[in-house]
């Protein structure tokens, strides 16, 4: 399944007659747009078990049991810019609520049956200001946030922050249950990329060296706003943001280069999301871009295939086998 | 067209003119609205209401007057409409939107709609929500939005482009709401936010600080959306509606036509608001306190917002304490004067330093701030980032005001993108210099304008641009320096009929000033107590410290809070007392 989440086309505005945002699936060879059509979505995922859609929106979340054909809006006027979504999660050792980044905090439902209703759970954050989730095992979640990257530690009820104190703007980790203490891979705000393997004790950030000093450098000073790691080799890592570079690593985030200029880098054209996904038509990465909208990049080279979405803000891409 | 006496005339007139599409404006939702309230309905409007039911968009702009049409179409609107518009808002998703007058907009629609459909599940609504969670929802956030606005004011307080937005989904509360609550509810709120407007405009023009406005109805007054609102609350000011909205050119947008909801829904205004509109006979000192928007990162999520307004007969000055308030569109300080026809504009007097930077865009925005500045050049808000722009607020600009005076001062620290200050002086001023002091009196109309400038500075003519492209003859003073500020003091004709008097009494007063290490002023005006201050510190009155902690609600000579119970106006041959109780429906209310 692969799945994007479209923020807004070229010249949006509320209240303005503006083109097909919201959620966007990948199916017979093309990308097609449902459901609410003027929703700015930062974010999309889908439910394990229910298969139900879950879109991160400005106006709250929204879900849809339907493919997207119709959403509920599942949050109160309380819950209000929706930058991602962290669908719950049942395994044998924890349960795991949804759990919603806004930028006013995370929030997270009461019970795991959509019914109970929502409340903020920011203890211990240094910043409310959260953008993106990841469920690194155990019923914890990973947030990236504006005073960098926090630990919800269920057994606490609190968030501990691990890592370098940055503007964090991405996330991606591996999954822990199969690898041991995973890889967790954050973008920041003119901070490059980080790696930890450790869950978050010490992390990881290329340095200049004899092979990569200016890629390095040059690195350490883009402002990464998506990263994403192959589920099928997870020493292959991809990095983009306000530059238009698409920045690639072979060894698991220890040294990177400079693949391809994806987008001309103006701030309206960063890129904003990333995915590696075996089913695309032609390519294994995916890329969305401020308004270059959805390219399939080639992901050795980072050379653009086809296009799709044009003149959209597509937000996140997501891929679920 | 000159205002009727009563109220009631000019709201019967309101609604014959966009009935009537007298403005020659494009009929839309609005007007058809007011015919159906007037229990008309032919051929044509059926066809529009048809043309402008099959391409739906406008999120709440469309969700405001399609409820409006149905619920103030009932017995004359034909069944198959109504049962259009009702299915349209099923499948037709509007976007919630992200400020304060969206929510209020989107929350009273989908409040009078999920009251006039109780009986409809989730399938009923674009939401997915049932009627019952809708209106427990919606009603929550009204009651929520009006005790919010009560104790700490609103974050989009008086702005004469927003506040049509704000008036117009209480009057939708006030006119179609079943729940006599919320009726009760909403005309509080109406009385409360009318109140407010009447003590905070001269002649029906919005004047002093202002949380958002638009660059060229900040020089043009009159071309705002209060304008109407004026008209039909006060019957100050004659009636010229803009026929869209030239703000922005947006199809179903509408400040100035929002106003026939007021009409319609059978609310009126207390004598006592009415007086105080109209009443500028004597001056008089207003203080009220408001918040900030609600800020994302880098600073306290809400601040309270200090707000002095000084009327007099021919001028009003106005400002809150400077800062990052508002995002992009603030408006500080300024004065405002009565000009012969309130249509005449250009007559306005204020300062700004043109910050533009990403760290405003990630206080307010929750996108990534390195890329919005250019987002706003391609969209409705495009002088963002222009040195020579006339709003926006400025976290390096302190602003303090006692009565008829003003001390803008600015400390700008090196490396920030735009590194001078701007005052601007109209066409309609001119302006005799003491070249020895650096004192300049500015002159028009019947009001002085006196300026002393802390740093040098050049004049700069104004030569082109604006709606009618008929701007020539104003002035901007640049001022590039890092340390800096004005102080202005302002009369009338009736003190000062010759301004090289004024200008010789400005030059024998007290006054000393400095700029380093911060700006800083002490300054005895004619006839008036001492004041001092530096940048970011104490302002002192008479050796007084200004009590910036305790700043009242409403408080002055006008509107006062009594604590949290009440807000009392008190104007000549008239009273008024609006009551939390009464808002929060504890008590009926008998002014109804």
């Amino acid at each position: 399944m692969l799945l994007a989440s479209v923020l807004e086309t070229d010249g949006y505005v509320v209240g303005s007659n503006n083109g097909p945002s919201g959620f966007h699936s990948f199916s017979d060879g093309q990308w097609r747009h449902a459901g609410w059509a003027n929703v700015r979505a930062f974010g999309v995922d889908v439910e394990v078990g229910s298969g139900a859609i879950l879109l991160a929106c400005g106006n709250g979340l929204l879900r849809s049991t339907d493919f997207g054909t119709s959403f509920r809006v599942e949050t109160d006027w309380r819950v209000t810019e929706v930058l991602d979504v962290l669908p719950r999660s049942t395994t044998p050792t924890a349960t795991r609520p949804t759990f919603l980044a806004t930028a006013f905090g995370v929030w997270r439902e009461l019970q795991c049956d959509g019914a109970s209703g929502w409340a903020p759970v920011n203890k211990g954050l240094a910043s409310t200001y959260v953008i993106r989730l990841a469920d690194v095992g155990g019923g914890r979640v990973l947030a990236a946030t504006e005073a960098g990257a926090a630990l919800f530690l269920p057994h606490l009820e609190r968030w501990l922050h691990v890592g370098p104190s940055v503007a964090a703007r991405s996330l991606d980790v591996t999954d822990a249950s199969a690898t041991g203490a995973g890889l967790w891979l954050m973008g920041a705000e003119r901070g490059g990329v980080h790696t930890s393997r450790d869950g978050g004790t010490t992390w990881h950030r290329p340095e200049p060296g004899a092979d990569h000093d200016a890629d390095h450098d040059t690195l350490r000073r883009d402002s990464i706003y998506a990263v994403a790691i192959d589920p099928e080799d997870p020493t292959r890592l991809a990095a983009g943001g306000l530059s238009g570079v698409l920045w690639l690593s072979a060894d698991g985030g220890d040294t990177w280069r400079m693949a391809a200029q994806v987008t001309a880098g103006q701030p309206g054209d960063a890129i904003h999301a990333l995915a590696f996904a075996p089913e695309a038509a032609g390519s294994g990465l995916l890329c969305g871009c401020g308004k270059s909208g959805l390219l399939t990049l080639d992901p050795e080279t980072g050379a653009t295939g086809s296009r799709a979405l044009e003149k959209s803000y597509v937000s996140k891409i997501v891929y679920r086998p | 067209m000159n205002p009727p006496a009563s109220y009631a005339a000019r709201s019967a007139l309101l609604i014959e003119y966009f009935a009537d599409a007298r403005g020659g404006q494009p009929a839309g939702l609005i007007e058809l609205s007011a015919r159906l309230h007037l229990g008309r309905w032919d051929d044509a409007s059926d066809q529009l209401l048809a043309d402008i039911l099959a391409d739906p968009h406008g999120d709440m702009f469309w969700m405001i007057p399609t409820a409006l049409v149905l619920l103030a179409g009932r017995g004359t609107l034909p069944e198959a409409r109504a049962t259009q518009i009702r299915d349209l808002w099923r499948t037709y998703t509007p976007y919630r939107g992200d400020t304060e007058n969206h929510w209020l907009m989107y929350h009273a629609a989908l409040y009078v709609m999920a009251e006039h459909f109780p009986e409809a599940d989730g399938d009923g609504w674009f939401n997915g929500r049932s009627s019952q969670e809708n209106l427990e929802e919606t009603r929550d956030y009204i009651e929520h939005w009006a005790d919010e606005v009560w104790r700490d004011g609103q974050a989009e307080f008086d702005s004469p482009h927003y506040v049509c937005f704000f008036l117009a989904p209480l009057a939708l509360l006030y006119g179609y709401a079943q729940d006599p609550r919320m009726k009760q509810l909403a005309g509080t709120m109406l009385t409360l936010l009318a109140a407010d407007f009447a003590a905070d405009q001269h002649g029906g023009l919005y004047a002093g600080a202002l949380s958002r406005v638009y660059p060229q109805p900040c020089l043009e007054r009159w071309r705002n959306g209060s304008t109407t609102w004026a008209w039909l609350l006060f019957g100050n000011i004659p009636l010229k509606p803009d026929p869209i909205n030239r703000v922005l050119q947006r199809v179903g947008y509408r400040p100035h036509g929002m106003a026939v909801i007021l009409a319609m829904s059978g609310y009126e205004p207390p004598e006592a608001v009415v007086r105080l509109a109209n009443d500028r006979t004597r001056p008089f000192e207003h203080y009220e306190r408001h918040r900030t928007r609600r800020r994302i990162r880098y600073a306290r999520p809400v601040e309270p917002i200090r707000k002095t307004t000084y009327m007099h007969p021919h001028y009003a000055v106005g400002s809150v304490q400077g800062g990052l308030l508002q995002p992009i569109q603030q408006h500080t300080w300024e004065v405002l004067w009565k000009t012969p026809h309130p249509f005449d504009g250009w007559n306005v007097f204020f300062t700004v330093h043109p910050y533009s930077d990403p760290h405003e865009m990630g206080m307010y925005f929750g996108e990534e701030p390195l890329r919005m500045i250019g987002e706003l050049g391609a969209s409705e808000k495009p002088t963002y980032d222009r040195a020579d722009k006339w709003t926006g607020g400025s976290p390096y600009e302190r602003v303090y005001q006692h009565r008829n005076v003003v001390v803008a001062l600015y400390d700008i620290p090196p490396g920030t993108r735009f590194p001078h200050v701007s005052g601007y002086v109209s066409r309609r001023l001119a302006v005799v210099e003491d070249e020895a002091t650096g004192w300049f009196v500015a002159y028009g109309d019947q009001v002085r304008i006196g300026c002393y400038p802390l740093a040098p500075f050049e004049w700069r003519d104004e030569d082109g641009g604006g709606l009618d492209d008929n701007q020539r003859g104003d002035r901007r003073i640049h001022m590039p320096h890092a340390k800096s500020g004005f102080v202005v003091v302002v009369v009338s004709s009736d003190e000062y009929p010759d301004p090289a008097d004024y200008l010789a009494a400005l030059v024998a007063s007290p006054f000393e000033t400095a700029r380093y290490p911060v700006p800083r002023v002490r300054f005895t005006p004619p006839g008036g107590p001492e004041l001092q201050v530096a940048y970011d510190q104490t302002f002192r009155i008479d050796g007084v410290d200004v009590d910036v902690n305790n700043w009242p609600r409403y408080g002055g000579d006008v509107m006062r809070s009594v604590g949290d119970e009440a807000v009392e106006i008190s104007v000549e041959h008239g009273t008024c007392r609006i009551e939390w109780k009464v808002l929060m429906g504890e008590y009926p209310d008998h002014h109804a």
